[in-house]
């Protein structure tokens, strides 16, 4: 079925970059989408990634197979409003092209370890370029963060309810660092429908949130590193696993943090 | 409604999950469920070729078998991929008129999950078993929703 599918995004996908499509224009494109209850991606994605996102807008009419394409019918993607867009991308269309992305990934990679980073390294990528795409959505104008809390926080509100639809579960500190930060999330949306067999021990396809997490900081001029695991929590009922991105900020951001701080 | 186990074959009559939701349900071995499967799959084949309906392909084969003990509803995508689910014939337990509907709905519940949290699962391989954690707790949800329905 997947297969089917993958078929048939390469062909509406010629379709969307010829003309516009006419359910395309509700789901536009990003490499990463949005709950269909959330806020989801605008129009106008950068030319990088125009491939993925035609692939994702169309990926929704798919299952509907009755859409059928008319090219020219609405109005082309550059002639589309910036401003007070309610993209939504299909949830289903979204996580089979995850699955697939770490199906293709799989096969090239000989350990968990490096099936991570490479995740990861997709997801810097969407992050690259969320950072702009949120501020340019959003219905007014978004102050530029300096402050290590401040681009925090942006990123588990705005740019979470922007990529999934809702907040990350909660932003903490590690106790005696100013560097070092952690989100945690209890269900990643990509984990959704992901069982990692027991050979693959603790990987965790959230690799890919956390790269997202990493490119949106690195953009913003945060430099750090990200990493992505999972932690046993049986304080927690029903989900005993609590996804952690952690965030270890660079030396030059802690002064330059200082100094801000006066 | 006494949903007792629930079958999930492959296009070739290979048994690929298969859960037991109730105390009633009987307890075999895994390779008799695995002979049940592929049991039950030739009848499928069979009642098939048999039916009035001249393409097979259009024939849904057995949608449901009433015993004296259980009672057997079972479906086929169009993928190939045949469901079948027990249900209890006693009748304080059993399915109550017009429930055949509602095991019919359950049958198409199930298979969305499927769709969503095996196909949508990159470790997962087409027509291999299948073991997925998220999934069974969905599937258990559905169950308890469906037996709730019917009492």
């Amino acid at each position: 079925m997947a297969r089917r599918e993958t078929g048939r995004l390469s062909w509406v996908a010629k379709k969307q970059a010829s003309g516009a499509h006419k359910r395309s224009q509700s789901v536009r494109g990003m490499e990463a989408g949005a709950l269909p209850a959330g806020v989801g991606a605008g129009s106008g994605a950068p030319a990088g990634s125009a491939g993925y996102g035609a692939a994702m807008a169309v990926a929704a009419a798919a299952p509907g197979a009755q859409a059928s394409p008319t090219p020219g019918s609405t109005l082309n993607i550059l002639d589309q409003p910036l401003a007070r867009q309610r993209g939504e991308v299909s949830l289903s269309a979204y996580l089979l092209l995850f699955c697939e992305l770490v199906a293709y990934s799989r096969n090239r990679v000989s350990s968990v370890v490096a099936l991570e980073a490479r995740l990861a390294a997709v997801g810097y990528r969407v992050g690259e370029r969320a950072l702009e795409y949120v501020c340019a959505k959003s219905g007014k104008p978004l102050p530029r963060e300096t402050r290590i809390l401040g681009i925090l926080n942006f990123v588990v509100t705005n740019l979470w309810r922007f990529l999934f639809g809702k907040n990350a579960d909660s932003l903490k500190k590690v106790g005696n660092s100013d560097a070092e930060f952690y989100i945690e999330e209890v269900e990643p949306l990509v984990n959704t429908f992901v069982s990692v067999p027991k050979d693959f021990g603790a990987l965790n396809c959230a690799a890919f949130q956390g790269g997202i997490v990493h490119g949106i900081l690195s953009a913003a001029g945060f430099e750090c590193e990200v990493t992505t695991y999972v932690r046993d929590d049986s304080s927690k009922p029903g989900s005993a696993e609590v996804t952690m991105y952690y965030i270890k900020f660079s030396n030059e951001v802690i002064q330059r943090e200082r100094r801000l701080a006066g | 409604m006494g949903v007792q186990s629930f079958f999930v074959l492959n296009k070739a009559g290979g048994l690929i999950m298969q859960r037991s939701y109730s105390d009633r349900a009987p307890r075999l071995t895994q390779n008799d469920y695995i002979h049940l499967a592929s049991t039950f799959h030739s009848m499928q084949l069979l009642v098939r070729e048999l039916s009035p309906v001249s393409n097979a392909r259009e024939c849904g084969g057995i949608a449901r078998m009433e015993a004296t003990t259980f009672r057997l509803y079972a479906m086929i995508a169009a993928t190939g991929v045949e469901m079948f689910v027990t249900c209890d014939a006693n009748p304080a337990t059993a399915p109550a008129a017009g429930a055949h509907d509602r095991m019919a709905d359950f049958l198409k519940e199930a298979y969305i999950s499927y769709t969503d949290y095996v196909l949508k699962n990159p470790f997962y391989e087409i027509d291999m078993p299948i073991k997925s954690e998220p999934w069974d707790a969905h599937l258990i949800k559905i169950v308890d929703k469906y037996n709730r329905v019917g009492s």
